[in-house]
C-alpha cells in the first residue's frame, strides 16, 4: 500500500503540521519507505501468532490505594510554564464549538 | 406506516477514587482553577502515567454486576486530537483491548422484564474544563478535571422505546451508586450520557444514526430522544436522508443541532500507548474486589418479596438507593431477633420509611445519610406504635418532632404526654361527658342516624388530642350511646 499526496495532506492537517510542497513530497518518499518495509514484513507467517503491542510480558507497576492523593502545584507555578495566563487560567485563543 | 427506534447508549461514569487515573492529584470537585494539577496532568512532557489501583477495581465491580467478562488482559491506547482542554494532544483510552466485554443490564420496561447487552466499558481520562465567556478574545484552561477517572458504559442498540432507554440510564445509574463507584451527581458531572439514535421500519437494515452528546440529566435524555425522532422521521418522511452526526442537546429550546458531521469527523488515530505496558488482572484479583460486592439491587428487592412478602413495588422502592435499603435492614433487625417477628414488622416498617420518611426526605432535598433520625431513634418510633403506645396519628407528629431534633421518638412522647389513652374508665367518663354536652345529636343516633358515631368518636379524639386509643374509642361510645 503507497500512500498519495493527498494521504501526506490529511495527516499533517490532523498533526497540526504546516508542509510546504517540497517537505510534502520528502514526508511522501519518507513514509511509503517505511510502508514497504511493513509490505515485507507482511510475507511473515504469522497465523498463530497473536498481535503483540508490547514488548515485555509482565504488566504494569500500579498506584495501590493506600496514599490517597497529593497536593496539586501552587497555580501562579503552574502559569510560569503558560504563554499566556490570567487569574490561574491557562489562556487559549478563543474556541467555542 | 410505522416507524421503529433504536437506541444505544453510552454512558461516562465519573469514578469514585481519591486521586486521578493516572496521577496522584486529588479528583474532589473544587472551583480554585488549577489547584489540582501534577506533572501528568498539565502533560510536562516526559511525565509518565501510573494506573490507580482503585479504578481497576471499580471497573472490575461495575463489570461482575452486570455478568460481564472481565478481561484478564487489556491495553491502554492513545486517541489522538488537538484541543485546549486536553494538554497532551491524546486522550488515553482502552479502544481494541477494552477492560470489561459482553455484559447485561436486565429492566422492567415495556416488554416486561428485558435484556439490555452491554457491549464494553472502558477506562479512560476525562479533559480540562474551558471557560469561554470570561475573557473577550481567549477562553481559559482549567486542568483540575484533566485525568479524572472515567468508565464509558457501552450498551448495545438494543433499546427501541424512549422509555426503556431512560430507564435503563436510570437502571445503571442506581447500580454504579449502589457498588460505590460513582456518586452519581448529574450536576457536576459525574454521569453523563451520549444517545445513539436511528429510525427505521421494523424489519428494514439500520437507518442512518445520530448521536447527541453529554446529556446530564434523565428528562434532558428523554427530551432530546424525543425530538431527535421526531427530526428525523419528518426528514425522512419529506423525501430526505439522515446524514450521520454529532448533534448537541439545546436545554432551553429542547431541540438538538449538529455539532460536527462524519466528514470532518475526527480521525483519532488510535495506537497502544507505549507509556503504558499492559493491564493484566489475574483471578486473585477479581476475586479479591468480588469479595467486597454488595448484595445487588434486584436480588435484594426478590428477597424483600420471598422473605419480607413485600409487594413488588415495597421492594422497589426499598431498594432504589442503597443507604436507603441498608436503612431498612438494619431498623428490621433492631426491630426483633428472629426472622418471625422481623417478617411481622416488616410491611409496617416499610409504610413508614417509603411514606412519611421519605415525604420528608424529598421535601428537604437530602440524602438518609444526613437525617437527623438515626436508626435506632427510627426503631424507637417502630416499637412504640408496635405496642400501642402511640396511634399512627400521633406518630406522624412524633416523626417531624424527631426530624427536627433527632431525639428518640419515647422521649418526645414522655416530655410531651402523647401517650394513647387506654385507660377505658377515663376514656368513659370523657365519653359520657361528650354526650351530656350534644344530647340532640345523641338522640339523632338512638332514632337511626348511625353515621353520626363518627361524630362521637371525632369529638373524643378532639377531647384527648388525639391520644385516645382509636379502636377503643370507637367501641366505648357506641356502648355509652346505646345505653
Amino acid at each position: 500500500m503507497a500512500l498519495t499526496r493527498q494521504d501526506i495532506q490529511k495527516l499533517a492537517q490532523l498533526a497540526r503540521l504546516a508542509q510546504n510542497p517540497r517537505e510534502e513530497e520528502d514526508t511522501l518518499k519518507s513514509l511509503n519507505a517505511v510502508l514497504g518495509l511493513i509490505d515485507e514484513l507482511k510475507n511473515a507467517d504469522v497465523d498463530n501468532v497473536d498481535p503483540m503491542a508490547y514488548v515485555q510480558l509482565h504488566g504494569q507497576t500500579l498506584r495501590t490505594r493506600a496514599p490517597a492523593a497529593v497536593a496539586g502545584y501552587p497555580p501562579e507555578q503552574l502559569m510560569q510554564n503558560a504563554p499566556q495566563a490570567d487569574e490561574n487560567h491557562f489562556l487559549v485563543p478563543k474556541v467555542i464549538e | 406506516m410505522t416507524w421503529e427506534t433504536v437506541i444505544g447508549l453510552e454512558i461516562h461514569v465519573q469514578l469514585s477514587a481519591e486521586s486521578k487515573i493516572f496521577s496522584p492529584a486529588s479528583t474532589v470537585f473544587c472551583n480554585a482553577a488549577n489547584t489540582q494539577v501534577r506533572e501528568v496532568d498539565c502533560g510536562f512532557p516526559g511525565a509518565l502515567p501510573v494506573l490507580n489501583r482503585r479504578v481497576v477495581d471499580c471497573a472490575i465491580l461495575l463489570g461482575t454486576a452486570i455478568s460481564a467478562t472481565v478481561n484478564q488482559r487489556s491495553e491502554f491506547a492513545r486517541k489522538n486530537y488537538f484541543y485546549p482542554d486536553l494538554p497532551k494532544g491524546y486522550q488515553i483510552s482502552q479502544f481494541e483491548y477494552p477492560i470489561v466485554e459482553h455484559g447485561e443490564m436486565w429492566i422492567n420496561g415495556s416488554q416486561g422484564e428485558m435484556r439490555i447487552g452491554v457491549t464494553r466499558a472502558h477506562l479512560e481520562e476525562d479533559a480540562g474544563k474551558l471557560i469561554h465567556d470570561h475573557w473577550a478574545t481567549s477562553s481559559g484552561v482549567d486542568l483540575n478535571r484533566a485525568g479524572t477517572p472515567l468508565l464509558e458504559i457501552v450498551s448495545e442498540p438494543d433499546l427501541r422505546d424512549i422509555n426503556d432507554a431512560v430507564l435503563y440510564a436510570s437502571e445503571m445509574h442506581k447500580l454504579v451508586r449502589w457498588l460505590g463507584i460513582c456518586d452519581g451527581n448529574m450536576q457536576e458531572g459525574s454521569f453523563r450520557i451520549d444517545a445513539n439514535i436511528s429510525v427505521r421500519h421494523p424489519g428494514d437494515e439500520l437507518g442512518t444514526r445520530c448521536e447527541i452528546k453529554n446529556l446530564n440529566s434523565f428528562r434532558f435524555l428523554e427530551q432530546a430522544l424525543h425530538y431527535e425522532r421526531e427530526r428525523q422521521i419528518n426528514l425522512i418522511e419529506d423525501g430526505g436522508t439522515v446524514v450521520q452526526q454529532t448533534r448537541l442537546f439545546n436545554t432551553a429550546s429542547g431541540e438538538t443541532r449538529a455539532m460536527r458531521s462524519k466528514e470532518d469527523a475526527h480521525d483519532y488515530r488510535y495506537f497502544p500507548d507505549p507509556d503504558l505496558p499492559p493491564l493484566l488482572v489475574d483471578d486473585a484479583w477479581i476475586a479479591e474486589v468480588i469479595a467486597t460486592m454488595p448484595e445487588l439491587p434486584r436480588a435484594r428487592a426478590q428477597r424483600f418479596i420471598n422473605d419480607y412478602q413485600l409487594s413488588s413495588y415495597d421492594a422497589t422502592l426499598l431498594t432504589a438507593d442503597k443507604d436507603f435499603s441498608d436503612y431498612y435492614e438494619t431498623l428490621l433487625a433492631q426491630l426483633a431477633t428472629d426472622s418471625e417477628q422481623r417478617n411481622q414488622h416488616a410491611k409496617l416498617c416499610a409504610n413508614w420509611l417509603c411514606g412519611d420518611f421519605a415525604a420528608l426526605l424529598n421535601e428537604h432535598k437530602i440524602e438518609i445519610s444526613a437525617s437527623k433520625i438515626d436508626i435506632a431513634a427510627f426503631a424507637d418510633l417502630m416499637r412504640c406504635l408496635i405496642n400501642d403506645t402511640i396511634s399512627g396519628k400521633i406518630a406522624k407528629t412524633v416523626l417531624l418532632k424527631m426530624w427536627d431534633s433527632g431525639e428518640h421518638a419515647s422521649i418526645i412522647i414522655e416530655r410531651e404526654g402523647l401517650m394513647q389513652i387506654s385507660d377505658s374508665s377515663a376514656l368513659e367518663k370523657i365519653g359520657n361527658d361528650i354526650i351530656a354536652a350534644n344530647a340532640q345529636q345523641a338522640q339523632q343516633y338512638r332514632d337511626g342516624k348511625d353515621r353520626l358515631l363518627g361524630f362521637f368518636v371525632g369529638q373524643m379524639m378532639k377531647a384527648t388530642k388525639g391520644q385516645a386509643n382509636p379502636e377503643q374509642a370507637n367501641e366505648i361510645m357506641k356502648r355509652l350511646l346505646a345505653q
